[in-house]
């Protein structure tokens, strides 16, 4: 087998820990060599699971200048609104090197076409098309509401970037490693990279097409790779937070439980809300508004920032030291009657996998 | 108040009766038979039978007599990743030095409590290293807000395009805004066309009509200021009408020595303050050896436009009518009744409502390289300097000032306001010390402002069910 070729990403944010945490269990063609961020985010030179406050896990986030060591180039995402120019040119000047592309970030249709031109010139393949599954479902024919006949698995939060992305692709990668074949819904369409299909632009569509187009993706991607489970990333916030802070009051969540039944749902908190009687509750009204309860928690090292959250009327939350939110919050889970886990360890996802493969068997 | 009785707080209007419960933040009327026997609890008369009223809320889990066991801010044992990730705004004292001299500046008045107004400048080094700190302790912040500040900032503008200019490249990908408040005495359009190009918020100062603001707003000299600064307004609004409507605003200081009715004139005056976003405040006497005096005629002329506002709310009076100050603090005090939200009960270990985590919400840095929880704070304070730039944040240091309840914790756990208290460190500053008695000589100022929130809401609770109809009800 031929060395994985060399991979430099960009622009890096936090958000962004678990694609490159879980990254060699989807492609072992090509290994991250260079993490690269913007400087306004503050990474560089740091650790890049230092994103999510979690323990170092052995590479250090680099400014934009790595694309010598590299034998091509992933866009993750278009990162800021400044960042655009500098996405262009760095597209550019991996393509005048001979460097691969892999761009997803939302580029204007000249843009991609004097890309794609220059490209050809070169004779440097330059990829940019993601969501074609998820744009096909708008010319899809409706039928009738397609049934899955794999397992569905909804990995949710009650706010959003509160590791749903880090539980999505880590189980997937534990069932992997069992053998399943798990196909992924990511709302990160640099999670296609991984071979997983995104619906970021779910928001753009009607309440009505909204359901209907999840689900035909979900016969598109189930009628293509048969798997034998399916776990899919469910947008936004699940629940209205309160009155001040409302999120998206569990619209897009609302839409995929319209889509499609879940078999097992995975919800992230923060141990701040968190109590047996919170779990209980959430359970129920999750079974009462999406027709299934919560079968796991997971807890994310996130703490709410109850100030700023009242000042700004957003749920603003920051990290606590992984290490630390651990330790203190093992009692916590413990105690609850619904499993709670901490699915960013390994031991944690392999007992989460079992508990999800006894339950659906 | 007896450990045993309910941890409430009772309100009448002349409509109805309320009772505030503390442990749910909750305000709920009640009917007269209620009130009184609650009343007459809270007195430790004896009482009759609880009204069935009553029991159904004793049963819901109201009027419970549950306090706090501990005075502690829940954020203590985090403050440290709290800080180290989500600072989310800095302001940079460029300057000590100011073309003004106002009455009311604590950097005038010369007294120990405060810094005077001087020299000192930042120095670009010190301003770097303040903005690069901020960048990497703000991993977790959506947003970081840049200030500038003074003294008079545009004193030093070249070294404000200087820092912007680094900003933009230290920031570049994390969504950043600049902001500045100056007296715009020294705006040039050049500074505008640079402001309008970053996009920057301006915040101007201006105090009242000509008489009023020059009888505390003069320059160096001791000349009025009046005139150049509206000139400069003037001049924003007829040629960046853009940048006018979008970014600027006017902060004006009270002086509660004058008539309300004269300062609020300046509005009927001048076409482009009715044109603005105005922000008020009374002047700040926590650092002045002589206490802020309220003349009567400020007292009821204040009063009287803000019944004037009260009925603006429910369409009873012309809302253009209103003086702008007026609808201002209106908009102020909607935000804190919005923000009494309701909830199950208090924990065992918690804080009294007021303060910021210091160092994260407005970390001041000093053109020494210091750094204080604000700008509002005195700089000379030993007890509020929260770190430097060179040795970093003192963590024990911040859990002190954000623990300042921690001073007077049974008078907090068993005071009303206790989820409203808008104390912070800077009312319990001995400059070498926090003090308790400090504190708490602050306490009934903030007890009456959440009184008036309470009131606030209980108004706009009553509009619709008893002025209702056209006409209203009886006084």
């Amino acid at each position: 087998m031929s060395e994985p070729k060399r991979l430099m990403i960009y622009p890096f944010q936090p958000a962004d820990v678990p694609f490159v945490k879980y990254f060699q269990a989807f492609r072992k063609d090509f290994r991250i060599a260079h993490i690269c961020a913007a400087p306004g985010t503050g990474l560089i030179g740091r650790d890049y699971a230092y994103g999510c406050a979690h323990e170092p896990l052995g590479q250090t986030v680099e400014d934009s200048g790595a694309l010598a060591g590299s034998d091509a180039l992933l866009i993750l995402s278009e990162g800021s609104a400044e960042l655009h120019g500098e996405i262009c040119s760095l597209i550019m000047q991996a393509l005048s090197a001979g460097k691969e592309v892999f761009c997803y970030a939302r580029l204007t249709e000249t843009e991609r076409d004097e890309l794609l031109q220059f490209s050809r010139e070169k004779g440097v393949p330059f990829h940019w098309e993601y969501g074609q599954d998820w744009n096909r479902t708008a010319q899809a024919e409706y039928r009738y509401m397609y049934k899955p006949s794999a397992p569905v698995v909804f990995v949710g939060g009650i706010v959003e970037d509160m590791d749903q992305r880090e539980i999505l692709l880590g189980m997937a990668a534990a069932f992997r490693s069992r053998g399943l074949k798990v196909s992924v819904l990511s709302q990160s369409p640099s999670d296609e990279f991984l071979g997983c299909c995104s619906c970021r632009d779910l928001r753009e569509a009607s309440l009505t097409d909204g359901a209907k187009r999840i689900n035909r993706l979900f016969k598109a991607v189930e009628q293509r790779e048969f798997p034998d489970i399916i776990l899919a990333e469910l947008p936004g916030t699940m629940i209205r937070f309160n009155d001040m802070a409302v999120g998206d009051f569990g619209g897009y969540a609302y839409l995929f439980s319209q889509a499609v039944q879940a078999d097992y749902c995975i919800c992230s908190v923060f141990p701040d809300v968190y109590s047996r009687e919170f779990a209980e509750s959430l359970s129920e009204d999750f079974r009462q508004r999406f027709n299934f309860p919560v079968d796991a928690f997971h807890l994310a090292n996130c703490l709410m920032d109850s100030v700023e959250t009242i000042n700004r009327k957003t749920l603003c939350m920051v990290r606590i030291g992984h290490e630390k939110a651990a330790a203190e919050w093992r009692a916590l889970r413990k105690s609850a009657d619904i499993p709670c886990y901490d699915l960013t360890q390994e031991a944690e996802r392999e007992r989460c996998a079992e508990q999800i493969l006894n339950t659906l068997s | 108040m007896k450990k045993d009785t309910p941890y409430i707080q009772l309100f009448t209007s002349p409509n109805s009766y309320y009772v505030f419960d503390v442990n749910r933040n909750e305000l709920l009327e009640l009917d007269e038979d209620s009130y009184t026997y609650l009343l007459d609890l809270l007195a430790g008369r004896e009482t009759a039978e609880a009204p069935e009223v009553i029991r159904s809320l004793r049963e819901e889990g109201y009027l419970s007599s549950n306090r706090v066991s501990t005075v502690q801010h829940p954020y203590t044992p985090y403050l440290e990743d709290m800080l180290d990730r989500g600072i989310e705004q800095v302001t940079l004292q460029v300057t000590q030095n100011c073309n003004f001299r106002c009455a009311y500046c604590g950097y005038t008045q010369q007294s120990d409590a405060q810094r005077c107004h001087s020299d000192k400048r930042m120095s670009e080094e010190i301003a770097r290293k303040a903005l690069l700190f901020v960048r990497d302790h703000s991993i977790d912040s959506k947003e970081v807000s840049i200030g500038f500040y003074g003294g008079e900032p545009l004193i030093e503008f070249e070294l404000i395009q200087r820092l912007v200019a680094y900003c933009e490249e230290i920031f570049r990908g994390k969504k950043h805004v600049y902001s500045i408040t100056t007296n715009a005495t020294l705006l040039t359009d050049s500074m505008l066309e640079f402001m309008g190009k970053y996009d920057f918020r301006l915040m101007v100062s201006l105090d009242g009509p000509r008489k009023i603001n020059d009888k505390n707003r003069v320059f160096v000299n001791g000349e009025g200021t009046y005139q150049k600064v509206m000139e400069r307004l003037n001049h924003i609004y007829r040629n960046y009408p853009d940048f006018f409507r979008r970014k600027l605003s006017v902060n004006m200081v009270l002086d509660p020595s004058n008539a309300f009715d004269e300062i609020i004139q300046i509005f009927p005056e001048e076409e482009v303050m009715r044109e603005i976003v105005v922000r008020t405040s009374v002047v700040d006497d926590i650092y002045s050896s002589e206490p802020v005096e309220y003349s009567n005629t400020y007292r009821w002329q204040y009063q009287y436009q803000s019944f004037l506002g009260l009925l603006a709310q429910i369409g009873r009076y012309p809302s253009e009518q209103v003086s702008p100050i007026i609808k201002s603090q209106f908009e102020l005090t909607l935000d804190n009744v919005e923000k009494i939200v309701p909830r199950v009960g208090l924990s065992e270990t918690l804080a009294p409502g007021g303060p910021c985590i210091p160092g994260k919400l407005r970390l001041f840095v000093t053109t020494d390289g210091d750094l204080l929880p604000c700008e509002r704070v005195s700089e000379t304070s030993e007890v509020l300097k929260i770190g430097s730039l060179e040795k970093g944040l003192d963590i024990e240091r911040i859990k002190a000032l954000l623990n300042v309840g921690s001073l007077t914790p049974e008078a907090c756990r068993n005071c009303w306001a206790f989820n409203g208290c808008s104390l912070c460190c800077k009312h319990a500053d001995k400059q070498t010390c926090l003090d308790g008695a400090a504190k708490l000589k602050h306490c009934e100022g903030t007890k009456k402002d959440f009184a008036h929130s309470l009131l606030f809401k209980i108004f706009f609770h009553e509009v619709h069910t008893q002025y209702a109809q056209k006409g209203g009800a009886e006084a």
